[in-house]
């Protein structure tokens, strides 16, 4: 549950919605809407000026008690739109970093199925430098989800890839929800993407948020910028 | 300038202070200006504007008259060295303190600013969030993936820090004192040597520091290849 705001620059950022579970919210809206503030916020990577966030029983800012939660605390994990993968470690040690450094023990047998649900088996002992774009941004969702977050938010991570790619890297992100049981915020300004992907959307436009059931957002008249 | 000579020289006070003082700068680099580039790295506010001034004062202020302001503060009547000498019994002045933190703030903007620079890096900064986002703590992320991510402007500004540092005659003549058997340091050794028309063992100690200086340049070309 979200009702929160920050200002920078001119621009006024507001949200308030309470995220249904489980399932893959969109977070949908032009660029420069604020999409990106607002997983930012949420994953603890800044900090709102005014108003709370909670998520399951856990109050992660609460600007009244001058409380905020550090990003290690909250137990999201965020896939970016650059992968964002530690180049000093191989595929297979970026895979375990949250195991060994991140204070997030493996589950037995999660690291295999992360590994095949991402067809990661081929890459585990390459460097990173040597992925491909897609390659990499599979290796960062696999990441992602052995950090265990309770809510995984992922930044448009397949903009920067071509058509084939993000075809492909649909298809393992829309088993997320089903195989890990993990809700999903998923941000992008594409349309295909969002009929995909949504089970709900969260339209930003403006600054402003508006939470709406897949039903809903496609028989609404809203004329929504692609 | 003979072998004999040489071998003298290498067993001899000033080589054993000068390497002394490289050990300590060492140690003091990555205790306090590893921690210090790190917060010079982050957003720009009044302290960290006077502290980066203050790190780049020995590159832009005269060696000598940097010593002498340091010397009429940490002096013994000095305000900062009068109440150092009362309270913890340290004397910095014409001591071998004095001569290794001579050495310290010589080599000190040549590690600090260009690591902070690198800190400060866009894709540096992403990596960090990305790191608190798996889990990580900040300690724990400054050690397993920023100073990995930063290693070549690390290491190379070190090893330009302490060669600078090692080699620092101006600072540590004012603060050290260039006194025989204490604060002689094998730059100040060399002064030393001319000064009394010794000029054989004045070329042996330029060939110590001449083979020291390019073990310093050989391992800088290792850690920066593409001369970066």
């Amino acid at each position: 549950m979200v009702d929160m705001g920050k200002s920078y620059g001119g621009f006024h950022f507001k949200a308030a919605f309470t995220l249904a579970e489980p399932g893959i919210t969109v977070v949908f809206g032009p660029s420069g809407a604020g999409k990106t503030t607002l997983l930012n916020l949420l994953a603890g990577l800044s900090q709102p000026d005014w108003g709370f966030i909670r998520y399951q029983e856990r109050t992660f800012f609460d600007a009244a008690k001058k409380l905020f939660v550090p990003p290690e605390k909250r137990r999201l994990s965020c896939v970016f739109q650059e992968s964002r993968l530690f180049s000093h470690f191989s595929v297979r040690n970026n895979l375990l970093f949250p195991a060994r450094f991140g204070g997030r023990p493996l589950e037995p047998g999660s690291f295999d199925r992360v590994v095949e649900l991402l067809g990661l088996e081929g890459l585990l002992d390459r460097r990173t430098i040597t992925l491909s774009g897609g390659e990499a941004q599979r290796v960062a969702i696999g990441r992602a989800l052995l950090a265990k977050g309770q809510l995984l938010l992922m930044d448009e991570p397949l903009s920067s890839l071509d058509r084939e790619r993000k075809t492909e890297l649909l298809g393992y992100i829309a088993a997320i929800p089903q195989r890990f049981g993990t809700p999903t915020l998923y941000v992008t300004h594409a349309e295909d993407e969002l009929e995909r992907l949504a089970d709900r959307v969260l339209t930003i436009e403006g600054g402003q948020c508006h939470l709406l059931s897949r039903h809903e957002f496609f028989n609404s008249q809203l004329p929504l910028a692609g | 300038m003979t072998l004999s000579e040489i071998g003298r020289e290498l067993g001899s006070f000033p080589t054993r202070l000068t390497l002394m003082v490289g050990l300590f700068c060492l140690g003091l680099h990555l205790v306090v200006s590893l921690p210090l580039a790190f917060y010079l790295s982050g957003p720009k506010n009044w302290a960290r504007r006077i502290l980066a001034f203050l790190v780049t004062l020995p590159l832009v202020f005269p060696p000598i008259a940097l010593g002498f302001i340091l010397l009429s503060l940490l002096g013994r009547n000095g305000l900062v060295g009068a109440p150092l000498e009362s309270w913890l019994g340290l004397r910095i002045v014409f001591s071998q303190a004095g001569v290794i933190f001579a050495g310290y703030i010589a080599g000190l903007p040549l590690f600090v600013r260009p690591l902070a620079a690198a800190l400060r890096r866009a894709e540096i900064k992403k990596l960090t969030q990305a790191a608190r986002t798996l889990g990580a703590g900040p300690l724990t992320t400054a050690l397993t993936v920023t100073a990995p991510q930063v290693s070549q402007v690390l290491g190379s500004g070190l090893l330009l820090a302490l060669a600078r540092g090692v080699g620092e005659v101006g600072v540590t003549m004012m603060l050290g004192g260039n006194i025989v058997g204490r604060s002689n340091t094998l730059s100040l050794e060399i002064f030393n040597s001319v000064s009394h028309g010794e000029f054989d063992r004045a070329m042996a100690l330029c060939f110590i520091l001449a083979v020291c200086g390019l073990v310093f340049y050989l391992l800088f070309e290792k850690i920066t290849p593409n001369g970066e």
